[in-house]
């Protein structure tokens, strides 16, 4: 009996098992552990970061970064750990530790080790004056954009010196991949307490013309390929997919995978493309769009590097669209501010579900049809660091701090904290929180803990909030959020919605901010356009709540819960459309509010201000945040329904 | 001594034992202490560069000891850059060729030129010394190669190891809890009064399950939870309310209890303290543990092996 055979068969033992103990999961079980001790048939939120660099990204490691996957993890659950910059003895000069553990994460270091690197460029680091550098400088900051095209070519190839047989190649990636494999074993709770999941990950780092194209690869369980997929073996997405394809679906082991995109913001509109990107530019077929739903069930919404769930003025005039920007279209126009122009409108989550129902239309297949989370895309390797009041920097294409802790302002006026993964499981598992990324009932936060059930059905009474069984009626009668609508019944009836919100309990020394409001969005093809609107069903948009901008204390009103049932007003039978839920949070001071006030600046003597400090008084500033969660949409679909994309799950 | 030559396991086994101790005797032998190492200087513009580094992070300039520690921690790097590359991994390993032929390639036109020869000159010209991605890549080998080199634990330190952590992997408190919820948004100040004649209703027996069921104000989390941690309660209802539900024993409804969003009358169905777990439950976790203390005392010892090789000198910074 060969190996695979043999686990085959064990598998389906472990499946058995697991299926007896507690009636069937909905979920195919692939790994052996000990079952739950708390398992809810009707879910739990759980809360993770699925983007985190460590030390083995070499774009953190030359910003000072010494945490490795298993100190990410050690953070996670909540031990305080060391940042740089390092003292002589190696003891890090700041430290920090987020106020309650995280339920899950993934280390995600970079495929290719060796990233693009900025010492060249920041004088008193060691290697500043070597021979390499000094001549890099003859080309002031145009260096770095001409190293990144270097490794922006779809046909970069190995390098000749592998030795024999690509040996030493393969031995240098294995041992760090090996490590990152044992770390998130070693920190994954097998015990009945379940109390903590890792996945191993990476993020393949591709872009064109420095047009972020990235994405994060999470894989389900311990079986894994043998060697990530940099951007060295798949320059395009489409290689990419089908590397996983080859190396991990087709080995019938039960390893699996997804690949979650992010920065779409800065993909200066490549992100969401229907051309193929194998140099014919020919449109995407049917096989293209469902190939890319298969793997692309998630983008991240939010994270370090901005939000990219829309942006006002192009399409819209919902005005929270102007949260968390950047203003740039890409990282050449961060460095050359002269070639900035605004981000192209397609590069937005939003603008690209529509693009989906207009795909789906023209093929019969959704290429777009994509769950949302957030993350923090930390390269500190500090997974869930999302609090605006002790924000440290990201690091990454943010400020480095390797040298000196920061004087001023420790990020990029632009970047922010970052946010979370909330997953809607049975229990907190590996199989249980892959199958619910998997079905995509999972939404994003820009770091609060905000509770939200989103369900879609056709049945839902109205009083739907006001009984105890809303999560029960909430599945039996239709879908949760992640989930497609069918046309069913043909008295043309409209779908309704459900949803409930909790806000962020918080922690007793800093309690969670109250909710201000919940809006549905919904997106639409009409009469061949794609249409948008915004509908505010709960809260009130207008209820006075503000925040002291010196002190950072709120004021005025907010809800601890809220919860509405709507029906869509407008519905045409005829008309694919997404629906998906906001939930807004009062305002609150920003990181850098925090980090202005702690240095007591005053914008009205500016002379008072150190240039390091200047940001705060930039009058682009953004003082304030109004935090929120974006859930996965629900779908409608006229019939003929969608024809629902293999996979596991 | 006849059946010893015609027996041709054992000749492979001393052909073997051979081998291994001339390999021994090699490797320790193998590497700088072989010949005579280059001196390990730190010059005065690299001790300038110290005080500035320093004067950067602390705004003041190191006293005497606190420049001598951070000569020492500079002497640290410089020796495990140069164990690493007297083991050849500035050679063998890819990464840190694929960065020198990058660097040489920005800085040359001819395309025609091949890698090998790129690296060549990068080597040549020394890049690999001071390139800080080269130097971070060279010291991460060596930590990678002191964790490989641990022995595996056996299960009598794995045992010691789970008892001496015992609060690292201790299996969490739990409690089985029914809830009413009295919300705050919907009752403001008539909370407390509601949450009162709720209690006295639930406690005084006449009420059917349904009934009971219907009582309260809607809440999203479950009326009825599976046996829950103290963390995990907090995550639903706030610090406050995990604390004081963890205090309760089985019995008949008590409370209010306060949460983030309001009052809960609470009754505990069955609790269960917290307990050390089995080796076997959470062996994965603590061999990883246990093998990431060894290492760092491996290479730390390492290091302590290795520094004595090198003639240090310090020049004088008279600065």
């Amino acid at each position: 009996m060969t190996g695979r055979r043999r686990e085959a068969l064990l598998l389906a033992v472990v499946v058995a098992c697991a299926a007896a103990a507690r009636g069937e999961p909905p979920y195919v079980v692939t790994e052996e552990r000990e079952p739950c001790a708390a398992h809810d048939p009707e879910r739990s939120v759980y809360f993770g970061d699925l983007h985190v660099h460590t030390a083995f990204s070499q774009d953190a490691s030359t910003q000072g970064t010494r945490n490795t996957p298993r100190d990410a993890y050690r953070f996670a659950l909540g031990e305080r750990i060391g940042l740089q910059p390092h003292d002589a003895r190696g003891r890090p000069l700041r430290s920090l530790q987020i106020g309650r553990p995280l339920d899950f994460a993934a280390v995600t270091d970079h495929a290719e080790m060796l990233g693009e690197t900025e010492i060249c460029k920041t004088p008193g680091m060691s290697g500043h004056e070597s021979l390499v550098c000094r001549l890099y400088r003859r080309f002031p900051r145009v260096a770095f954009f001409v190293m990144n095209a270097k490794t922006s070519k779809a046909d970069a190839s190995r390098f000749g010196f592998c030795g024999p047989g690509g040996v030493h190649c393969l031995e240098a990636a294995r041992t760090p991949w090996r490590e990152v494999q044992e770390a998130a074993e070693g920190a994954y709770d097998r015990s009945a307490a379940c109390s903590f999941t890792t996945f191993i990950g990476y993020e393949w780092t591709a872009s064109q013309q420095t047009n972020n194209l990235h994405r994060n690869v999470i894989f389900r369980n311990a079986r894994v390929p043998d060697l990530p997929t940099s951007f060295y073996e798949a320059g395009t997405a489409e290689a990419l997919w089908q590397a996983i394809g080859k190396e991990c679906l087709d080995r019938g082991d039960g390893c699996d995978a997804l690949v979650i995109p992010h920065n779409s913001n800065i993909s200066n509109g490549l992100m969401f493309r229907t051309q193929r990107s194998d140099g014919s530019e020919s449109p995407i077929t049917a096989d293209d769009a469902r190939t890319r739903a298969r793997f692309e069930r998630l983008v991240e919404v939010m994270q370090h590097k901005g939000d990219s769930e829309c942006r006002l003025g192009a399409g819209t005039t919902d005005e929270l669209c102007g949260f968390e920007k950047l203003s740039f279209a890409n990282f050449l126009q961060k460095y050359l501010p002269f070639l900035r122009e605004p981000p192209d409108p397609r590069s937005f989550t939003r603008a690209a579900l529509l693009v989906g129902l207009l795909q789906q239309q023209k093929l019969g297949a959704n290429p777009f049809q994509f769950g949302l989370i957030a993350s923090t895309d930390t390269h500190l390797g500090t997974p869930g660091a999302v609090e605006e009041y002790q924000h440290p920097g990201h690091g990454g294409a943010g400020a480095p701090a390797s040298q000196a802790v920061p004087k001023g302002l420790p990020d990029d006026l632009e970047f922010n904290p970052g946010g979370l993964a909330a997953v809607w499981a049975e229990e907190n598992t590996r199989d249980a929180i892959f199958a619910a990324l998997w079905r995509r009932e999972v939404y994003g936060t820009s770091g609060p803990r905000i509770t939200v059930r989103f369900f879609g059905g056709w049945s839902h009474p109205a009083n739907l909030c006001e009984v105890e069984s809303l999560v029960k009626a909430g599945y039996a009668d239709g879908v949760a959020m992640g989930g497609e609508l069918h046309e069913r019944d043909a008295s043309g009836r409209a779908p309704v919605f459900a949803v409930s919100a909790l806000r962020d309990p918080g922690t007793a020394a800093r309690p969670g901010t109250p909710l201000q409001r919940i809006q549905i969005i919904k997106g639409w093809v009409g009469n061949g356009r794609a249409r948008q609107a915004v509908y505010e069903i709960a809260g009130d948009p207008d209820n006075g709540a503000s925040v002291d901008l010196d002190s950072c204390k709120a004021s005025g009103p907010g809800d601890d819960a809220l919860c509405a049932v709507w029906r869509d007003p407008d519905f045409d039978p005829a008309e694919p459309a997404f629906y998906y839920a906001r939930v807004v949070e009062t305002p609150t001071c920003r990181w850098s509010t925090w980090v202005c006030n702690a240095h007591a600046v005053d914008c009205r003597r500016p002379d008072s201000v150190p240039s390091e400090l200047a940001p705060c008084c930039d009058p682009g500033h953004r003082r304030t945040i109004q935090e929120r969660a974006w859930t996965s949409p629900i779908w409608y679909t006229p019939a003929p329904g969608l024809a629902a994309p293999e996979g596991t799950g | 001594m006849a059946a010893w030559r015609r027996r041709p396991t054992l000749h492979f086994v001393a052909i073997g034992a051979l081998l291994f101790a001339g390999e021994a005797l090699l490797a320790s032998s193998w590497g700088p202490a072989a010949s005579a190492p280059e001196p390990l200087r730190i010059s005065a513009a690299q001790v300038a560069e110290l005080r500035r580094g320093w004067l950067a992070r602390t705004g003041r300039l190191p006293d005497a000891s606190e420049l001598e520690a951070l000569i020492a921690d500079a002497v640290d790097e410089e020796v495990l850059v140069r164990e690493a590359r007297a083991r050849g991994y500035h050679r063998s390993d890819p990464l840190v060729q694929r960065r020198l032929v990058r660097n040489l390639r920005f800085v040359n036109d001819d395309p025609q030129r091949s890698d090998a020869d790129l690296f060549a000159e990068a080597l040549a010209l020394g890049v690999d010394r001071t390139d800080r991605v080269v130097r971070r890549r060279l010291v991460q080998k060596l930590e990678l190669g002191a964790r490989g080199a641990v022995a595996e634990p056996t299960p009598e330190e794995l045992e010691a190891f789970l008892a001496r952590h015992a609060e690292r992997f201790a299996q969490p408190a739990r409690v089985r809890l029914s809830h009413v919820f009295v919300s705050r948004d919907r009752r403001g100040e008539g909370a407390g009064a509601e949450a009162k004649r709720l209690l006295a209703r639930l406690r005084d027996g006449s009420l059917g399950a349904a009934e009971a069921r219907d009582l309260g104000d809607p809440f999203l989390h479950p009326r009825d939870l599976p046996a829950r941690s103290p963390q995990e309660l907090a995550g639903m209802f706030g610090e406050g309310f995990a604390r004081e539900a963890a205090r309760l024993e089985p019995g008949p409804w008590t409370g209010p209890i306060p949460s983030s969003y309001g009052l809960h009358l609470v009754r505990v169905h069955e609790c269960s303290p917290p307990r050390l777990p089995d080796l076997a439950s959470v062996r994965a976790r603590v061999r990883d543990a246990w093998l990431a203390e060894r290492a760092e005392a491996e290479l730390a010892a390492r290091l302590r092996r290795w520094r004595p090789r090198y003639a240090v000198s310090v020049e004088d910074a008279a600065s």
